[in-house]
């Protein structure tokens, strides 16, 4: 099973064989964002199609088989930026009429659950999972063992790698601000600045549970900074850093042990490219341990975007025996978390002459 | 036998030919959905064609609107390395020239929509033989005497009273691209250099065009003609 992944910045090719993994190749236009602070969604459209074909020869030569050999291909088919997916279901659908094999459409956020499997095995039938990158903060029930996903709750405003890249940006630290906090945060002290908790008390907590914001404690940083300049005091950017992540990590594990228990589930799944940080791996194994929870977090390169994700979750829906997509599925930036194959039918008003 | 694609107006289009003749031909005019019907199209050719072995893929690289025109390149590529077939590109205006130069008595302009306003267009020997272009502009802010030539294309029929409109606005398809890469590659013709766009955030400043010039055969790869802009445009 070839994946192919292209939702925002990461043009990533995987193979695996059913939960083997045979070669996971990415190629990223992070560099030629840098500068613009965020991701441009044609300078990544335009990486993609300059990647696709070398990084697809690079992941068939890692895996040792030639296109001819795979028997069914899978790609993300939302969310994310259209003009990325484009041309990553462009480049499956191709692949799949001309090799003559299967294609399944699938949700990106699917695979960041399903990826573990790769690493630690199959998936018990219901686990919880955090899924938190630049573009989603998302709490999800999974079922199905990894295929049958209900939302429970999501950011309202930035996702958490967003505020992570924003503050970033503030303290004057590169872009993506994700890997630079978590280092400068190893110097300073978590408990310097009582930054504010979105959504975890009184009302707000009852309302939006399993919900996220980050907007607040984004502009509480923004605040502290602009008062410790008016003041001509000294900005700590270790103490800030580390005070920040502890707010936005404290809110994630608390929430999503919440929802464990709530629920009545002892698994826990972490995902997306800030499972990456450091804090957030040792807060949330200090609190499942607490907890009775087991916790499953892929290794960081399965955490970020990849094509290795998207393979899995095809290779389990091929043994699930579910039908494959065809080849009319659209690309959406808001695909609802509950699909994970797209299908839809031939469009109508197709013109045919000689 | 070759297959082609162009995705570089609203207009999807495939074709299967042998040599210059059209085998099977299907197309779809939506501004929005190449993403979704190319890859059906593609098949229902094949299928109209009586699956017959291709040996080469031509496609239209453009100039377009970028999202679509990534479709077809990226459809193009993929289907390259499945029959483990060359991929060849020309520019979607040079096709569309060729295609017109058999009813042309003069040298003329081919003009394609891009959108917000402006157009894609290059000069043309009354032959189809590329003078100068592809430019991206507001057909007002071109030359006077140039926008006295006549023009033609959907850029063209766009521009109203700015052009000399000769009345003709068809949009590049699959067989025009199909046919002059067809003809090019026969004639041995060298394939170009991939053009990047080093023009400045957001304009043309001609550089595509320069590095252009002489060469009709080009890698599968989008003539964008200007850099991308910031804000995702």
């Amino acid at each position: 099973m070839l994946g192919i992944e292209t939702s925002c910045d990461e043009t990533g090719i995987g193979v695996v064989r059913g939960r083997t993994l045979l070669s996971d190749a990415v190629a990223s236009s992070v560099d030629e964002h840098a500068r613009f602070g965020g991701v441009v969604p044609e300078v990544a459209s335009r990486a993609h199609l300059e990647a696709m074909a070398p990084t697809i020869e690079r992941a068939c030569g890692q895996a040792g088989i030639r296109l001819g050999d795979l028997d069914a291909i899978a790609v993300t088919a939302g969310p994310g930026l259209v003009g990325s997916l484009l041309v990553g279901t462009a480049t499956a659908k191709a692949l799949a009429l001309g090799l003559g094999i299967p294609l399944y459409g699938v949700n990106h956020l699917a695979g960041h659950v399903v990826v573990d499997e790769l690493e630690h095995g199959p998936l018990p039938d219901g686990c919880i999972a955090l899924l938190v990158s630049g573009g989603h903060t998302s709490l999800v029930l999974v079922r199905g063992q990894g295929t049958d996903l209900h939302p429970l709750g999501a950011t309202l405003d930035d996702a958490a790698g967003e505020a992570f890249d924003k503050v970033a940006r503030l303290l004057d630290l590169p872009f993506p601000g994700g890997p630079w906090i978590d280092r400068a945060a190893r110097e300073g002290a978590a408990d310097a600045i009582d930054f504010p908790r979105g959504l975890m008390i009184g009302n707000d907590a009852a309302r939006y549970p399993y919900d996220f914001s980050f907007s607040g404690v984004k502009s509480a940083v923004l605040r502290w900074i602009r008062k410790q300049q008016s003041e001509g005091a000294a900005i700590s950017v270790p103490d800030v850093a580390a005070s920040f992540q502890e707010a936005v990590v404290d809110v994630l594990t608390r929430k999503a042990i919440a929802a464990c228990r709530d629920h009545g589930i002892d698994h826990l799944v972490l995902g997306g490219g800030v499972a990456a940080n450091s804090r957030l791996r040792a807060l949330a194994e200090e609190r499942c341990a607490e907890q009775g929870i087991e916790l499953r977090i892929p290794r960081p390169g399965l955490c970020t975007d990849n094509g290795a994700m998207i393979a899995a979750l095809g290779a389990k829906l091929v043994s699930n025996g579910m039908p494959p997509s065809g080849l009319g599925f659209p690309t959406t930036s808001t695909l609802a978390l509950s699909t994970v194959v797209s299908d839809e039918p031939a469009p109508s008003g197709v013109s045919s002459s000689q | 036998m070759i297959l082609g694609i162009d995705t570089s107006s609203a207009r999807t289009s495939t074709a299967v030919l042998d040599a210059d003749r059209v085998v099977a031909y299907a197309e779809h005019d939506d501004p929005r959905r190449h993403g979704e019907v190319l890859a059906g199209l593609v098949q229902q050719v094949l299928a109209d064609a009586g699956h017959p072995s291709i040996d080469r893929i031509a496609c239209g690289v453009g100039p377009g609107p970028y999202t679509g025109l990534r479709v077809g390149i990226a459809t193009a590529v993929a289907l390259g390395l499945a029959w483990q077939v060359p991929v060849h590109g020309a520019c979607s205006l040079d096709a569309r020239a060729a295609s017109l130069a058999s009813t042309a008595r003069t040298a003329f302009v081919l003009a394609s929509d891009a959108r917000r306003g402006e157009v894609y267009w290059a000069q043309y020997t009354a032959d189809g033989t590329r003078l100068d272009g592809p430019f991206v502009c507001r057909a007002r802010d071109i030359d006077p005497d140039i926008r006295d030539w006549p023009w033609s294309g959907e850029g063209a029929a766009l521009a109203g009273e700015a052009v000399a409109f000769t009345g003709d606005a068809t949009r590049p398809t699959a067989v025009d691209v199909a046919r002059l890469v067809q003809r090019l590659v026969s004639q041995g013709e060298p394939v170009g250099p991939v053009v990047e766009s080093l023009a400045a955030h957001g304009t043309d400043d001609g550089s595509t065009a320069a590095r252009l010039a002489g060469h009709r055969l080009l890698p599968p790869v989008p003539l964008y003609v200007r850099r991308p802009d910031a804000m995702g445009g």
